[in-house]
């Protein structure tokens, strides 16, 4: 439709055409020329009335003089110059259809004037003559005796008067008679001479003048060539109007059918228009939903045009990007790129345009978006391309990955955690048998080994007594002196191995046990610590010579299961005698109470060699040891952690290392 | 409202109809009594024949300013040694005083030059009446080889010639010098001579004292003798026809050269019209004399001698002569404001 939009244009520009060619010729070319010539005609024949009914006046003897007449000629004429002139105004068809009539008419007016002439010269001597014969008789001074002459005198007038009126032959011969017998007596007097020449001549003037008069007043002369332009005229018209006739329904026909077309075009357009609303109205509705949808999400979405420039910017990029729209709108989209990636993401772009189909949507794998501020984030793409009138368009929705890149990690963790317990509590079972196994046979090692302790006591006693200085004895291919220096301590070593198994087991049996839940009771920290440092004085003793307790008077009792707080004091204090690199470093065990938070406080510190940051976050783990070498296994910490968390308490440690760890305790207050 | 012109004309209708219904005889008393009917108040007939003259005429200044300056140039001319005042000079109460027209180049025999005075009244122009307005006669007089003998062509490129013509021209006319130009300033300049205030006409504007008892006298001669049937109308005729010498018998013959002028018949050929001429103004008869067309009349007293034989068929006696010339004399008016008299014999 848009290539054709000419075309209706044309067609009502032709019909248009067509409309104003049938009206020029709807319209009847010499309808003012009819209304202006017949105007004119009839101009005419008012003058031509005037000049017959002055010249009838002047015959009368009742014009004073000819100027009346004069204008009236003149008037005619003008009045002819009037005809002519409107009926050259006519087109040439007119023009050549009317000149026969116009020049008959224009004949009739010459011989018309010429007749008006001659008329006013004869009148002008009939008047003057009749005037003469009139008062004639009273000047003429006829003796009495002449009665017949006298009869004749007075008689003339009457006779020329009613000859004059009526034009009867009797009459002119009774006048001829009067004046033959007068012109007899004219030699009597001068007078009676002019008389008699002055009848004759009214004699031959009062026919001519009659005729003339005739000529001039009689309706054919006159009106004939009048009435035939007149008719000519009409004639033409009808002519023409029936041509103009046929335009006019021509004109109706062609009119109908501009209108009809107009009327077509006019509801189609109506169509086009209100299907261009609807869409327009579906537009903005479908944009204001995309926007509200692209501004709401969380993702960047940002559209551009095939040159790469940037048509459209949501909230989400511009939080993405820290690039607000005004700022990017209408930029080209490779700053978003990190300036590596950028040939390589306009080369996809580009691609993407040639290639893909309207809708098609496309995950990348991941790219990588530049900020702002310069930094570099992971981005997840999805494409899209699509077209309108303005040209083909391309939607990237872009998602920043990096979180979910770190919720991955974590979850990853947790996963390996897990593995690690089950690990754990496979290995728990295996080693509570194990320790079972290893425990029963350690009890007869530890029985045994004291018993053999005694026994070799009691056995070296007897040997002593019953051996011989110079004898050589060995036992067990040592000599029997350096074997009664060592068998003791071998005994000894015995025994402690087998307490150390022993312990090792407790440890394991008490972290893998199944733990009851811990009670709940208040219990005086301060007691617990004395008896704990109580109970490790020995090893306290061999570890530091600096060992401080600082507890707090009046402290709250603590809410938890006593004996097992000892465990964790002793851990703990165990583990910072185990820290101490030499005796001139100290520990100090303190408690404290804080009052606010209802919690009561132990703290071991100690000037150890501290732990490192790495180790510290693995701390609570369990058989994770730096005392391997030293038989450590691991569970120490662990261990009280467990136990701490079951009493409702916490651990924290703060080291610094080459400079000590303090280690932090917290039990709810009882009360 | 009544348009009367309207009624007139349904009277005139009317009128007509009757006529051709009664073609016979009776038609016409009927005609008459008809006629007497309509001419009521159309017609005055207690209206003296004679009418005076307006004191001013419509005519445009610049147009008639222009014309005099034509009138005047000898460029008019194809000799240029003639202009239009060569005859109508209007210090010589606007003709030549000769008995007849000097021809150029000795060309033909002219006819006697009327006065130029209040032509624009007359309805016929040159004595057989050939025009009837004066662009036609002047067009005639420019072409005429016996007297201005001059080309519009030449005549046109002899003004055209004249810068200060150019811009008069153009100043009243858009189209410049032009033939129509040239006719319409003449006619205008023409039409403007009129020679108002004659004592005659202020006796008829109701100034009864100014006419004398004679020629007060000589009037009612005028008119009972009949005169008056051919010497009428604002012009004291100039406005019809008439044979001169309606009663030939008791006319002398002239010595003439061209004795007998046949006068109109020249023009329309018809025996009828054989030795009919215009009948001539009265108007300041008294200074422009000689008379008639071949200006056989040098003397007032003789050519009215003359008229009233030839055209009342009576004789007149010295007194009634008199008296007529006595009133003729009472026709000459002012021109520009002086009356005017007889000044030069036989002025070129």
């Amino acid at each position: 439709m848009r290539s054709h939009w000419w075309r209706p244009l044309t067609i009502v520009l032709a019909l248009l055409a067509l409309v104003t060619a049938m009206l020029t010729h709807t319209r009847n070319p010499d309808l003012v020329l009819r209304e202006r010539l017949l105007d004119a005609i009839r101009n005419y024949e008012l003058s031509d009335a005037e000049m017959a009914r002055d010249v009838l006046a002047a015959r009368a003897g009742l014009q004073a003089n000819y100027d009346p007449l004069a204008t009236d000629r003149r008037n005619l004429v003008r009045a002819l110059g009037v005809v002519e002139k409107e009926s050259a105004a006519g087109s040439w068809k007119a023009q050549s259809f009317l000149a026969p009539h116009i020049g008959r008419l224009k004949d009739s007016q010459v011989e018309r004037l010429m007749s008006v002439e001659r008329f006013k010269s004869r009148n002008a001597l009939l008047q003057n003559s009749l005037r003469y014969v009139t008062s004639a008789g009273p000047v003429l001074r006829i003796p009495r005796e002449r009665k017949s002459l006298s009869a004749d005198i007075s008689r003339l007038p009457n006779s020329v008067l009613r000859f004059m009126q009526m034009r009867d032959s009797d009459d002119e011969l009774e006048i001829q008679a009067v004046l033959d017998r007068l012109a007899v007596e004219s030699k009597l007097h001068s007078e009676l001479r002019t008389l008699v020449a002055h009848g004759r001549l009214m004699v031959t003037l009062i026919p001519e003048t009659n005729e003339l008069l005739r000529r001039i007043t009689l309706a054919s002369t006159s009106v004939a060539p009048l009435a035939d332009l007149q008719r000519a005229v009409m004639d033409y018209d009808r002519g023409v109007e029936r041509v103009a006739q046929v335009y006019r329904v021509l004109l109706y026909g062609v009119s109908v059918l501009l209108l009809g077309y107009i009327v077509f075009q006019f509801v189609r357009l109506r169509r086009a228009v209100v299907d261009r609303l609807r869409s327009a109205a579906a537009l903005r509705a479908g944009e204001a939903r995309f926007r509200a949808i692209s501004d709401s999400a969380n993702e960047a979405i940002v559209s551009v045009g095939t040159e790469g420039n940037i048509v459209s910017w949501n909230a989400g990029a511009a939080t993405m990007f820290g690039y607000p729209a005004q700022e990017v709108l209408g930029q080209t989209f490779k700053y978003l790129w990190p300036a590596a990636y950028r040939d390589d993401h306009e080369r996809a772009v580009a691609e993407f345009f040639r290639s893909g189909d309207a809708h098609s949507g496309t995950t990348t794998p991941e790219f990588s978006g530049l900020r702002k501020d310069g930094s570099e984030f992971p981005l997840e793409v999805s494409l899209s391309t699509w077209a309108t009138d303005e040209g083909r368009f391309l939607t990237a929705i872009m998602r920043d990955v990096s979180e979910r890149r770190r919720l991955k990690e974590d979850l990853r963790q947790k996963e390996l955690q897990l593995i690690q317990k089950n690990r754990m509590a496979v290995l728990g079972l295996l080693v509570s048998g194990v320790a079972h196994d290893i425990s029963n046979q350690n009890d007869v090692i530890l029985k045994s080994s004291g018993a053999v302790a005694k026994a070799c006591a009691d056995l070296l006693v007897l040997v002593d007594s019953h051996r011989e200085p110079d004898l050589e004895t060995t036992l067990a291919g040592l000599p029997y002196d350096e074997m009664r220096e060592h068998l003791p301590i071998v005994s000894r070593d015995i025994h402690e191995a087998a307490m150390r198994i022993l312990h090792i087991v407790e440890d394991l049996r008490d972290f893998y046990r199944s733990r009851p839940q811990s009670s709940r009771e208040p219990f005086e920290v301060n007691d617990v610590v004395e008896r704990t440092v109580r109970l490790l004085r020995h090893k306290i003793n061999d570890s530091t010579g600096y060992f401080r307790t600082d507890l707090a008077p009046n402290l709250p009792p603590a809410l938890g299961d006593a004996p097992q707080f000892g465990q964790v004091v002793s851990n703990l204090l165990i583990n910072a005698l185990e820290a101490l690199p030499d005796r001139n470093r100290g520990v100090t065990v303190s408690t404290s109470c804080e009052v606010t938070k209802r919690r009561v406080m132990l703290v071991v510190e100690d000037q150890g060699s501290g732990i490192s940051e790495a180790d510290l976050r693995r701390i609570s783990e369990p058989f994770f040891t730096t005392k391997q070498a030293i038989g450590g296994t691991g569970l120490g910490v662990a261990i009280t952690t467990a136990l701490l968390g079951s009493m409702g308490g916490h651990l924290h440690f703060e080291s610094e290392p080459g400079r000590g760890t303090r280690v932090i305790v917290d039990l709810g207050c009882a009360s | 409202m009544l348009d009367w012109k309207d009624v007139h004309m349904r009277g005139l209708r009317l009128l007509r109809t009757v006529q051709i219904w009664c073609g016979g005889a009776t038609a016409a008393a009927f005609r008459l009594l008809a006629l007497a009917a309509l001419s009521q108040g159309a017609i005055s007939q207690a209206r003296e024949p004679i009418e005076p003259l307006p004191l001013t005429v419509p005519v445009d200044a610049a147009r008639a300013e222009l014309g005099e300056q034509l009138f005047r140039d000898v460029r008019l001319s194809h000799g240029k040694d003639r202009s239009c005042e060569t005859c109508h000079p209007l210090n010589n109460n606007g003709m030549d005083g000769k008995p007849r027209a000097s021809a150029y180049n000795n060309g033909r025999i002219l006819r006697n030059t009327p006065t130029i005075f209040n032509v624009g009244f007359d309805l016929f122009f040159t004595w057989d009446g050939k025009f009837e307005t004066l662009s036609d006669l002047n067009d005639k007089v420019l072409q005429d080889a016996a007297l201005m003998a001059i080309t519009w062509p030449e005549l046109l490129s002899e003004l055209n010639a004249d810068p200060k013509y150019e811009v008069r021209f153009k100043a009243i006319y858009p189209g410049g010098v032009s033939k129509e130009s040239v006719l319409d300033a003449l006619d205008s300049f023409e039409t403007s001579l009129i020679t108002p205030n004659a004592r005659f006409d202020k006796f008829l504007r109701g100034q009864l004292n100014a006419l004398s008892s004679d020629e007060l006298d000589g009037y009612q001669l005028f008119k009972s003798y009949g005169c008056v049937a051919c010497h009428q109308g604002i012009n004291v005729g100039g406005n019809l026809f008439q044979t001169f010498g309606v009663f030939s018998d008791m006319v002398p013959k002239p010595s003439s050269p061209t004795y007998p002028d046949l006068g109109r018949f020249v023009l329309t050929n018809d025996d009828r019209d054989k030795g009919v001429f215009r009948v001539p103004s009265l108007r300041n008869v008294a200074v422009t004399s000689p008379y008639f067309h071949d200006g056989r009349a040098a003397s007032l007293e003789t050519a009215v001698d003359t008229m009233s034989r030839a055209q009342l068929g009576r004789v007149l006696d010295s007194k009634e002569n008199h008296l007529i010339v006595q009133f003729l004399g009472s026709l000459t008016g002012e021109f520009r404001g002086q009356p005017l008299q007889i000044k030069v014999q036989g002025a070129r």
